[in-house]
């Protein structure tokens, strides 16, 4: 048997459905030839995820979905279940407005008019001078 | 079915409504992950076909059995969902897969990831002509006897056998392309 051949029966050899004869064959041949020991495993592998993917099962509330879509007649009102998407976009719509709000808030209590004291003294020439008057910078800054 | 409960179903009766997904949910999850290859997608096919096979029950004549209706109706609904999502469907080109040494087997020195397989299975089955991949699909992911994806699609028994046949070929002949692709 050659690999055109093992090609065409790999998948009833997987699944038991072939002659004696016919699996000597197909046996022998595998046990000389890694590529189609290869492609073996690739069909097992994948008959095996198939077997997988049937143990699995809708979302546990999917009654109550299609409940509540019945009640409310709205056919088309399908909620996309075990996908946080939506719960993601959300969020990021909040963090948002929370930056934007915070943003707001901390330039709001950044900017203050200036009423700087005659007591600090680093802060601009021409504002110390406005407050303490005749005071020159040159003693306030060295004192 | 038994003419209580479609009478219940009619009047949207909440707790039949809730017997009636729980007895169908699993087959139609089955039959649309089959399609789709994706639970999320799955999931919300399924919600679909519920919702439309409720709102649809007085339609329901019992020419066939329930379970045949509904299925028939997963399938149509899969198919349509995959048309319209065909951007982002599941479809990949069969690339190279990620090489992982094998720590196991010593006759190869390359091992396939899950998820390739995975992604090569769900290209697989989507490229098999509609009638093929739809006996594959009830066979194989609802254990469907002949007799019953007879039922659903309306062909002979024997053609049954036949369709599957030959998916289960071309299957094989995917997954080796995909394999040769990769390993050769």
């Amino acid at each position: 048997m050659n690999c055109k051949e093992i090609e065409i029966w790999l998948y009833d050899y997987v699944e038991g459905r072939i002659s004696d004869s016919r699996k000597t064959s197909i046996e022998k041949h595998l046990s000389t030839c890694n590529d189609c020991k290869m492609q073996l495993r690739v069909l097992k592998e994948t008959l095996s995820v198939i077997e997988e993917q049937k143990t699995l099962t809708p979302a546990d509330n999917i009654d109550s979905y299609v409940l509540d879509a019945i009640l409310s007649n709205n056919e088309r009102k399908t909620i996309r279940l075990n996908n946080f998407r939506w719960i993601q976009q959300i969020a990021a719509v909040i963090l948002i407005a929370f930056s934007i709000g915070s943003g707001i808030f901390i330039g709001n209590n950044l900017y203050q008019p200036e009423t700087y004291s005659s007591e600090s003294n680093f802060w601009s020439n021409e504002l110390y001078i406005e407050n303490t008057g005749s005071i020159d910078i040159e003693t306030i800054l060295y004192e | 079915m038994e003419e209580n409960l479609h009478k219940k179903l009619v009047n949207k009766e909440p707790l039949a409504i809730r017997q009636f997904v729980n007895d169908h949910k699993n087959v139609v999850f089955r039959t649309c992950m089959g399609y789709v290859q994706n639970e999320d997608d799955a999931n919300d096919i399924t919600q679909e076909v519920l919702i439309k096979v409720i709102q649809s029950i007085h339609q329901f004549k019992a020419k066939s059995s329930i379970k045949t209706w509904v299925t028939r109706i997963a399938i149509n609904l899969s198919l349509n969902y995959i048309r319209d999502n065909k951007k982002h469907n599941n479809k990949t080109k069969l690339e190279k897969a990620d090489y992982f040494l094998s720590d196991e087997e010593s006759e190869s020195d390359y091992s396939l990831s899950r998820e390739e397989i995975k992604k090569n299975l769900s290209e697989a089955i989507s490229q098999l002509p509609e009638r093929q991949q739809e006996a594959f699909i009830l066979f194989h992911y609802n254990d469907y006897s002949y007799r019953e994806i007879s039922e659903i699609t309306g062909d002979s028994e024997s053609s049954v056998e036949s369709l599957l046949q030959r998916a289960r070929k071309n299957l094989q002949k995917k997954l080796a392309v995909f394999y040769t692709e990769n390993f050769m």
